[in-house]
């Protein structure tokens, strides 16, 4: 925590700039001092010096006399002298007098130090060789001393006579020096110390106005921003680039608040037409909604009459296909019961016609035989027909030689052709095969052939012809009859169209040749009539498929 | 003389038929008459065999395809010659009759066509 509070001291912009500028202060003034010092401390020094030269020429003349003057009655008096004269030079550690050989004959520190010895002056030579050599020189020699610290000054005393017979030896201290340095740097630093004070409080204050309050306020103003307090003024009135600053600043938080003013009157705006918005388009989702469900409900409703339609549609179709069923099933009962009181109207009448004699009865029984023959006709072809039509008639199709078919019809219908002396001549090739069924064939042929003899003249012959084309069989039965007109042609296959409508054949039931084209197709071929025109005879043509062709025969 | 059974359970059918034959071919035919399927086995059973049996379908109890069944099960009768005699239209009648018997007539009966008929069967059945 703390050391976080550090760091972020550390890294504070007046950290920063401060503490360099601090550092250099400091180096600048130190180096300063310390050239001071120096020069100060040689000055001394040579002051010293130049003290203790001048005051050793002036004072060895004095210091002889005194010990010449004193050597017989002792030095205790000699001493103060010496003591004297070491308080006028507080510097002056040490009085020696010597000879010009070196011999001491007085040293002040050992009486002061209370080794004092009468004996052994006189008897002891200085130190070393440099000494004793410089008690023997004629002229003062000074020696200083660093690493002691000291000035050795050695004076030469000369006699009136001038005689060179004693040296004085000085010995200063240079200690004076070490505490005159000491107290010059404890000054220093003193004065040194009130400088970094004052230097740091005033960099302090000018940095604190000049910079850190400016760059504050801004961060303030930042800082409020940030939070959304848009359009602060920062109090910053200096002309510099903080100054400049603090303006542009000032005038992009006004215009951010304008902008953000009008982004919300704006997001206000569009809150209320998004408002608006989203309530029509509820509205209209609601809207759709209930048309959506309204088609559902209408889709099952259609559903549900979709399938009750279906159900009706099926229950209909049942239906009909019951009626349809009910209908064929009705046509065959009252085929039955129609057709069997038939026979022996037909059969009888004959006869009764046959044997009556009296020309009036048997006239009326030639109209009743007539009719019962024309209403048999009537009954058995309307009822054919019906069968034809109905939906439930299926056909057996069976391979077969045509030849022999058309010989055994012509074989059945013998008397038909006996009554009217016509002939028939079969021309199909023998090898000739279709595909039919054999009771609508014979049915189909008997049409044909019958209607052939009606419209034929007595003694003439009907040719039945036959030729494969193609997959199919073509057939034709020409007679050389009365022939039939274009129009005549173009209805005959239509039901109750009888050829000739003017002479109301009552043989005819119009019904004939709508049963061949019935059966023809139902076989999958076609039929039609050609007749040069009247008079000239009509061939009636068919086709069935040929017993190798797998043409599939119509429902 | 050919023996000729008609079997049909109308009497009106069976008499003019009867009466036909007798008028137009004389002797030449002999219609014996039965007026059911039972009948006609009970002649038959009496030894009267009729050189071909004419049958009607459409008849009460027991119909002209159970005698029909029932002639041609048994090996005393089954080579007798059967033409039906139908008059409905419905194809399985007319189809039917057309494949399992010797022939058949659609009513109403032609006399002269039904004559035909059962000389050209009788023919058939002569050569076999």
């Amino acid at each position: 925590m703390l050391a976080k509070q550090v760091m972020k001291r550390f890294h504070s912009l007046k950290l920063k700039v401060i503490l360099p500028l601090l550092v250099i202060l400091l180096a600048v003034f130190l180096t300063s001092s310390l050239v001071i010092i120096d020069r100060e401390s040689k000055a001394a020094k040579d002051t010293i010096v130049n003290t203790a030269v001048s005051f050793s020429s002036l004072s060895a003349a004095y210091v002889m006399d005194n010990f010449e003057l004193y050597y017989d009655s002792g030095f205790y008096r000699f001493t103060e002298v010496i003591d004297e004269l070491m308080k006028l030079n507080t510097n002056l550690i040490d009085v020696q007098v010597v000879d010009v050989n070196g011999k001491i004959y007085f040293n002040s520190s050992e009486i002061l130090a209370g080794k004092y010895d009468e004996r052994t002056y006189g008897t002891r030579f200085l130190g070393n060789a440099t000494l004793i050599q410089r008690a023997g020189e004629p002229d003062a020699s000074v020696v200083l001393n660093e690493t002691t610290g000291r000035v050795d000054i050695m004076e030469p005393f000369f006699e009136d006579a001038g005689g060179h017979e004693y040296s004085v030896r000085y010995v200063y201290s240079l200690a004076q020096l070490d505490a005159m340095n000491q107290e010059l740097i404890v000054t220093i630093l003193m004065y040194s110390g009130v400088f970094i004070v004052v230097s740091f409080f005033l960099i302090f204050v000018l940095f604190n106005y000049f910079v850190s309050s400016p760059i504050g306020e801004l961060t303030k103003g930042a800082r409020a921003m940030s939070e959304g307090t848009l359009g602060y003024k920062v109090n910053v009135t200096s002309k510099d680039e903080i100054g400049e600053l603090a303006t542009a600043f000032n005038t992009m938080s006004a215009d951010l608040k304008v902008s953000r003013d009008n982004l919300e009157e704006y997001s206000k705006n569009l809150e209320k037409l998004v408002a608006e918005r989203t309530k029509e388009l509820e509205e209209k989702t609601r809207r759709l909604e209930q048309i959506n469900q309204d088609l559902t409900t209408a889709r099952e409703e259609l559903n549900v009459l979709n399938k009750n339609l279906e159900r009706r549609v099926q229950e209909r179709t049942q239906e009909v296909e019951k009626l349809l069923k009910q209908k064929d099933e009705f046509i065959n009962q009252l085929g039955h019961d129609l057709k069997n009181p038939l026979g022996p109207l037909i059969n009888l009448l004959p006869l009764l016609e046959e044997q009556e004699a009296d020309p009036a009865k048997k006239e009326m029984l030639t109209v009743l035989h007539r009719n019962a023959d024309y209403m048999k006709n009537l009954v058995v072809k309307t009822l054919e027909l019906a069968v034809l039509n109905s939906p439930n008639t299926r056909f057996s199709m069976e391979t077969m030689h045509l030849f022999k078919e058309v010989n055994q019809i012509i074989d059945n219908k013998k008397i038909l052709f006996d009554e009217k002396k016509v002939g028939i001549d079969n021309t199909i090739g023998r090898t000739l095969k279709v595909k039919a069924d054999r009771l609508r064939l014979e049915e189909l042929l008997t049409n044909i052939l019958e209607n052939s003899v009606k419209y034929s003249k007595d003694g003439c012959t009907i040719t039945v012809a036959a030729e494969q084309v193609n997959g199919m069989v073509k057939v034709s039965i020409a007679d050389t009859g009365i022939g039939m007109t274009k129009e005549e042609i173009d209805r005959i296959f239509d039901e109750f169209y009888k050829a000739d409508s003017a002479r109301h054949d009552i043989q005819s039931t119009g019904l004939g040749m709508s049963i061949c084209k019935r059966i023809v197709e139902k076989h999958g071929g076609s039929i039609w009539v050609e007749s040069p025109g009247p008079g000239k005879g009509t061939t009636v043509f068919f086709t069935l498929p040929a017993a190798s062709a797998s043409v599939k025969p119509k429902k | 003389m050919k023996k000729i059974m008609l079997v049909d359970d109308e009497k009106d059918q069976i008499f003019f038929v009867k009466a036909s034959f007798k008028n137009l071919f004389g002797k030449e035919y002999t219609i014996i008459p039965a007026e059911s399927g039972e009948k006609c086995f009970e002649l038959l059973q009496g030894k009267e065999i009729p050189d071909v049996i004419l049958l009607d379908i459409m008849m009460p109890k027991m119909n002209g395809w159970e005698v029909f069944d029932r002639l041609r099960a048994n090996p005393l009768w089954k080579e007798i010659p059967i033409i039906f005699l139908t008059a409905r239209t419905d194809e399985l009648a007319e189809h039917a009759g057309a494949l399992i018997a010797d022939d058949y007539v659609k009513k109403p009966i032609e006399i002269r066509e039904l004559k035909t008929r059962i000389d050209n069967v009788l023919k058939k059945a002569k050569k076999k």
